[in-house]
């Protein structure tokens, strides 16, 4: 069984006086499977985002079920739906989201303390996660203190500690320099390799090359997707910007 | 053109950032009408004619001051916090291609707007509630009313309303300083930096425990409430600067060593709390001192000026044992007879309808000595012995059995004792008086003769031998040549219904002195006026005084604690929009609605009870010295304030907590 799988989802939205619908999404069916990185791709307005605010149990589905290791998430009630997040699901944020009130470590151990276990436990967890990443010498600093490429891997390293089945990542690069990026994207790599489970948001071609398959959505449907096989990042980037060429000639038609 | 779209802008701008304005609204209608009626009551002539209006248009301009002093720094405070917040609206203006005389123009119009709308409203509240007020005075100072009284002369509206106008003037000027000031870029991009997390400012911490301690310890350690009257101020002080470096970096020392605790530190509720916190507190720190502060003020001048009010009628009562008194001899100048003040005392009564119990003969002399262990002294004091100073109110032997019209059995080393301030508890068995020891055989419970000077001093009365006086009288005598103390003798009278002759007799002293006048043998030096005293005058001129105080301390108890609802409320708001970034982002990684709600519960909790606490701790080490300080204003009864105290601080409790409830709404609407 997958390790995710979005079947049959819809999601209306209706302007205050009912009179007005907005299909966000259409008819959304995919699978992940455990250990998959994959990169969902769409223009503004595509539905990318209403997707991850689905998967990310911030939002109800209008109709169609979502099921993550086969537990379906419109049974779950709010505090439940919060523990659901904790357990299963690591988060990065375009725009980082780490907390200024909080250092480097204390921001990275975060989930742990919500969820309500001993850190203690985590301990090693967070230094082997943070020397992998590279941010081990700024474990004391505040997130005013360092630079955008190492904000964003300290959310990865938050969304890390506790061990998710899962990453879900909304536009991880878009507030990055192409340097900060790259580096970004090495890292979910290789975290990749060691079997987690990435899936990715964006509209960059290079953070799609980086990832396994790439699925394209377009006015609330996945209209089309390309697995990485055999191809290098390189012949991967040359076919993702192909399609997208494709898809946009296909549009104006 | 032009000044059509400012004005409509301006306009636009108000009702939409009516959070900020309608407060900032209110407060300056409110400072306004409270300003109106207290300067109103200042300058009244009806007023100051009226019953113990000598009183109250000093208090009343005492009142005026503090009022406009408090309004200008509130405006001015308020103006700034809403500047502050707009910045990125102007931000936004200087994007769209406004330059900053525009800006300005836009500011002067909601300047206009605002402040004619707070004056005009203020001056209509004013006039509506100084007609509640001059009700609620005529109540508290016992009278049906006073002529006149009621009546607002229009030219009274004029300054306050100036004064107002200065204040928006000043604040304008401000704005435009400020905007002037900015740069674009700032104005843009003014949301919030990150910031450092705060050090602990040891100095400012090892201070405000200095200042607070010292503050604390004037209060505990004064014994003589003329010293504490010395000391208060300085005691206000300490206190006031410990509270804020308290505030400042105690704050941060106490949430740092939270944070140290990794245990404690590591849990889900504390580790955003603390962390919330010590940010806040580096923001927060001077504006809940300042709350602090003015609460403390409210307790503390309400709690007073209630107890001095109502525990009036039993304080007159300790110091009239009897209800009337004429001097017959002062300072050892005889002033009149004591035949002949008996027999006007009785004509004027009988001539007003009031009967006579008993009349009697009082004579004494008031000494002071100095008390160490149970060895009295006479000897020069300084102002460093103030505690040690005791009074003894000496009644020989012969004079008490006339009083009191039985013999006793008085030795030569004997004496009677009384303990007339109602604090000095202690009874010695053996008093020693200049050296020589008497034995106490009697413990009376009821001395016939009153101190005005109990509630200062310490006061015993004694009884003791006819020669063992003399001696004592030559003895301080020859210490203190002119200064030194005189036998004095009354004539007391009592009246069958007390009660009645304290509500209605105020007009039997001054009839009594014009009977007596004829007998005084020419005798005027400018005291005459003082020589017959009732309960009833007094108890008139303590209406008065300690009405008008209550009023007033209603007044400003009122104008402050609007000034904490505005700052509490500016607080939240400005709170309200930084927490909710991070609730966001608490949420966003796994806490649940009920769980963020919580921890923003804890957080808002504890920032807005603090004051409070702190405001209770210093009402309860104020205790001591404000004890002192109203023994100087005839109140002996501690339980009395006590009691004042406690209601006091539980009702404003309750007012917090709505202000409380009511400004968290907000803040809650902001972070959701």
């Amino acid at each position: 069984m997958a390790l995710l799988e979005v079947k049959g989802i819809k999601k209306t939205y209706t302007t205050r006086f009912g009179n007005n619908h907005v299909h966000a999404l259409k008819e959304v069916n995919f699978d992940v499977e455990s250990g998959d990185f994959v990169a969902i791709m769409g223009e503004s307005g595509s539905g990318k985002t209403t997707l991850l605010n689905l998967l990310a149990a911030f939002d109800k589905p209008t109709s169609g079920t979502i099921t993550i290791d086969g537990k379906e998430l419109v049974t779950l009630n709010d505090n439940s739906l919060a523990a659901y997040r904790r357990t299963n699901l690591g988060f990065v944020f375009q725009d980082f989201n780490l907390l200024d009130t909080l250092n480097i470590k204390d921001n990275i151990l975060l989930p742990i303390v919500l969820s309500g276990k001993n850190i203690n436990d985590y301990k090693e967890r967070l230094d082997s996660i943070t020397k992998d990443i590279g941010i081990n010498d700024v474990l004391k600093k505040y997130p005013h203190e360092i630079p955008g490429g190492q904000k964003q891997r300290v959310a990865v390293a938050r969304a890390l500690i506790t061990e998710p089945k899962m990453i879900l990542a909304d536009e991880p690069t878009g507030a990055l320099d192409s340097q900060s990026s790259d580096e970004l994207l090495r890292v979910f790599e290789r975290i990749n390799k060691n079997g987690q489970t990435i899936l990715m948001v964006t509209h960059s071609v290079a953070a799609a090359s980086h990832s396994n398959r790439v699925l394209f959505i377009k006015d609330g449907v996945v209209y089309h997707q390309i697995y990485r096989g055999d191809a290098t990042d390189e012949e991967l980037y040359k076919k993702i910007s192909d399609t997208l060429t494709m898809l946009r000639k296909g549009g104006e038609e | 053109m032009g000044t059509a779209i400012y004005r409509k802008l301006a306009k636009s701008n108000i009702t939409k950032n009516y959070r900020f304005f309608i407060p900032r609204i209110l407060t300056e209608a409110g400072l306004l009408a409270c300003l109106f009626i207290t300067f109103t009551m200042t300058i009244d002539k009806k007023v100051c004619q009226g019953y113990g209006g000598a009183y109250m248009s000093f208090i009343m301009a005492i009142g005026t001051v503090i009022v406009s002093l408090l309004s200008l720094v509130l405006m001015i405070y308020s103006n700034s916090f809403l500047m502050k917040q707009r910045k990125p609206e102007f931000g936004l203006y200087h994007c769209l291609g406004m330059e900053k005389r525009h800006v300005g123009k836009v500011l002067f119009h909601e300047s206009l707007m605002t402040s004619v709308i707070s004056i005009v409203s203020g001056a209509a509240f004013g006039v509506l509630f100084y007609k509640v007020c001059s009700l609620i005075i005529c109540k508290i100072l016992h009278t049906d009313s006073i002529t006149g009284f009621y009546y607002i002369k229009p030219l009274s509206l004029v300054p306050p309303i100036i004064l107002f106008i200065v204040i928006d003037i000043i604040a304008y000027i401000i704005n435009r300083i400020s905007i002037a000031r900015m740069r674009p870029v700032e104005l843009i991009s003014s949301g919030h930096k990150g910031e450092k997390e705060p050090r602990v400012r040891w100095v400012l911490l090892v201070l405000g425990v200095i200042c607070l301690g010292s503050g604390y310890a004037i209060s505990l350690s004064i014994k003589s409430p003329i010293k504490a009257l010395e000391l208060f101020f300085l005691a206000v002080f300490l206190v006031i600067f410990g509270t804020y470096f308290l505030f400042v970096a105690g704050s941060i020392f106490v949430l740092k060593v939270l944070k140290k605790n990794e245990k404690f530190y590591y849990n889900r509720l504390n580790m955003p709390c603390v962390s919330g916190l010590l940010y806040r507190m580096k923001q927060n720190a001077v504006g809940l001192a300042s709350i602090a502060i003015l609460v403390t003020s409210v307790l503390v001048m309400l709690s007073t000026t209630i107890s001095l009010y109502t525990g009036m009628n039993s304080a007159i009562d300790d110091m009239f044992p009897q209800q009337c008194y004429v001097m017959t001899e002062r300072n050892g100048y005889e002033i009149i007879d004591p035949k002949d003040a008996e027999k006007c005392a009785y004509e004027v009564a009988s001539k007003m309808g009031f009967e006579i119990e008993k009349g009697s003969v009082q004579r004494y002399l008031e000494v002071t000595l100095v008390k160490n262990d149970n060895n009295f002294d006479f000897m020069e004091y300084n102002e460093a012995e103030l505690d040690n100073v005791v009074n003894f109110l000496i009644v020989k032997k012969s004079d008490y059995e006339t009083m009191m019209g039985k013999k006793t059995d008085i030795g030569d080393k004997d004496v009677i004792y009384y303990p007339i301030t109602i604090s000095e508890k202690e009874t010695p068995s053996v008093f020693r008086i200049s050296g020589e020891d008497f034995n106490v055989i009697e413990k009376i419970e009821a001395f016939p003769i009153s101190s005005a000077m109990g509630n200062v001093v310490p006061v015993y009365g004694i009884v003791a031998n006819d020669e063992v006086v003399d001696k004592w009288y030559e003895e301080q005598k020859a210490l203190f040549g002119d200064f030194a103390s005189e036998f004095d003798e009354r004539y007391a009278i009592e009246f069958k219904d007390p009660d009645r002759f304290y509500r209605e007799g105020k007009d039997y002293s001054p009839e009594l002195l014009k009977a007596i006048r004829p007998y005084m043998d020419g005798f005027d030096n400018g005291m005459v006026g003082y020589n017959v005293e009732s309960c009833a005058d007094v108890r008139d001129e303590l209406f008065s005084l300690y009405g008008t105080l209550l009023f007033l301390g209603l007044i400003l108890g009122t104008v402050f604690i609007f000034t904490t609802a505005l700052i509490i409320y500016y607080k939240q708001i400005s709170e309200g929009y930084e927490d909710r970034d991070r609730f966001k982002i608490m949420e966003k990684i796994g806490m649940s609605q009920k769980e963020v709600k919580k921890t923003i519960k804890t957080q808002v909790v504890m920032v807005f009870f603090l004051p409070l606490i702190v405001a209770g701790i210093h009402v309860a080490f104020a205790f001591p010295i404000i004890v002192k300080l109203l023994n100087l204003l005839l109140m002996g009864d501690t339980m009395h304030y006590v009691i004042c105290t406690l209601i006091v601080y539980l009702s404003f409790a309750i007012v917090y907590g709505l202000i409380y409830s009511g400004t968290s709404k907000t803040y809650y609407n902001i972070v959701k």
